[in-house]
């Protein structure tokens, strides 16, 4: 017969052994989890949520809605110039692509990206605008027009519940660090970086704001405010002017490389174009 | 003679503060920024003025007639109990001194910002003055007042 002493201590030992090994189970996977999200700030343990999250059941109720959400307007505006005949050769996006439907299905999810011709990263807009210049002879649509918004809306729609998925390895890798720096940069007389707000206080209330997490996969959304659709690049450049920083140019490097940074943040995230926001 | 001098010295005192945002000792702050002092209910109007960065925007204040205070910062509700006036002068004039990290602004800051937009350039959120009279209103903030 063992002393009943004896199984007590050796039940203690058990006890120590078994918590020492779950707490390094458990700092092994904290580790794993937090190396995955090395660069997502101090909301590792956050998850992933769209700006769609933190409307009001109102506002989330117009987006649902395709005969409601203005957004809509600008994607059947899309589907036109998308058939337009257009610059001295008399193409169209469709005499080459043909249907969107097929032709363009998942293909917004994957911008920015790098242009294998050129080299340098481009996203959706720069994208269409190259294609005019290139093999229509068009003029290029101004940035934030109305018929580029309708078709990086119209192209957008073709991904619709695509999870964004962008490559930041290769070529593309050093846009994507110059873009997660501007991400952490502090910025204008209110000396504040984009993380501070978007990872650390996303759900908070500033006034009677919610601040979201900062997320792209809704552009181009339609904005109450500004009573207009709106690109990636509009949105960096109001919310840079709110902070009193001087803005970059809308289609800017500068913000090519912060919506490639924004777009690996939020992967998977899936397209859900034409957000409804603020 | 004496009035100018004092007026200089405010006015080189101003001008030291807000050069060596980073070297605030407290032998500075304990003098006003400006040659008057601040005025609680002055300060009252520059935190309720929504066209300027306002306190309202991160914390609660016993403003009850200006709705949704924000709830990032901690309630400054009876902070005048908890805080000196030249902690809170600190706390405005620089807030990195005392934790690098903070995402309030310095509201008396011209140097050392990144790409400031050119209509703000030189500029800092506030004025000498308007720092102290919502030093003065904060401070006018007593707990069990309210």
């Amino acid at each position: 017969m063992i002393p009943f002493r004896v199984i007590r201590e050796l039940n203690l030992k058990c006890f120590i052994i078994l918590l020492t090994l779950t707490v390094i189970l458990l700092l092994v996977f904290s580790k794993t989890v937090y190396s995955e999200n090395l660069y997502f700030g101090t909301t590792i343990d956050q998850e992933k949520e769209s700006g769609y999250h933190y409307l009001s059941k109102d506002l989330q109720a117009l987006q649902d809605d395709d005969f409601l959400n203005p957004g809509i307007f600008s994607i059947d505006l899309g589907r036109e110039l998308w058939q337009k005949k257009d610059g001295e050769k008399g193409f169209s996006c469709a005499s080459c692509h043909q249907d969107a439907a097929e032709s363009m299905t998942g293909i917004a999810a994957g911008y920015p990206k790098i242009d294998t011709n050129k080299g340098k990263l481009v996203n959706l807009e720069l994208m269409i605008n190259n294609m005019r210049a290139e093999h229509m002879t068009a003029k290029p649509y101004l940035y934030e027009s109305e018929e580029m918004l309708a078709l990086t809306a119209y192209l957008t729609d073709q991904s619709r519940g695509y999870p964004l998925q962008v490559k930041t390895n290769g070529p593309a890798k050093v846009f994507f660090e110059k873009g997660r720096e501007f991400y952490f940069q502090r910025r204008g007389q209110l000396d504040l970086s984009c993380n501070q707000c978007h990872d650390d206080l996303a759900g908070q209330k500033l006034r009677g704001d919610t601040i979201s997490q900062g997320q792209v996969e809704g552009f181009p959304i339609y904005r109450l405010m500004w009573r207009s659709s709106a690109s990636r690049h509009r949105m960096f450049a109001w919310c840079n002017s709110a902070l009193r920083a001087e803005p970059f140019q809308l289609g800017s490097e500068e913000y090519l490389n912060l919506e490639l940074y924004l777009a690996w943040r939020g992967k998977g995230l899936l397209i859900g174009a034409p957000g409804v926001r603020r | 003679m004496i009035k100018h001098l004092r007026g200089l010295i405010f006015t080189s005192l101003a001008f030291l503060l807000i050069n060596s945002s980073t070297s605030l000792s407290e032998e500075n702050l304990k003098f006003s920024l400006s040659k008057f002092n601040g005025n609680p209910l002055r300060g009252k109007a520059i935190v309720k003025d929504i066209n300027n960065v306002t306190c309202l925007i991160c914390h609660i204040l016993p403003i009850p007639e200006e709705p949704n205070h924000g709830k990032i910062g901690p309630s400054l509700i009876g902070v005048g109990s908890r805080l000196t006036k030249e902690r809170l002068r600190r706390q405005l004039i620089y807030p990195k001194a005392l934790n690098p990290k903070s995402i309030m602004p310095s509201y008396f800051q011209i140097k050392e910002l990144y790409r400031v937009s050119v209509k703000y350039v030189g500029k800092s959120i506030y004025t000498a003055q308007q720092v102290e009279d919502v030093v003065a209103y904060l401070f006018s903030l007593k707990e069990n007042q309210d």
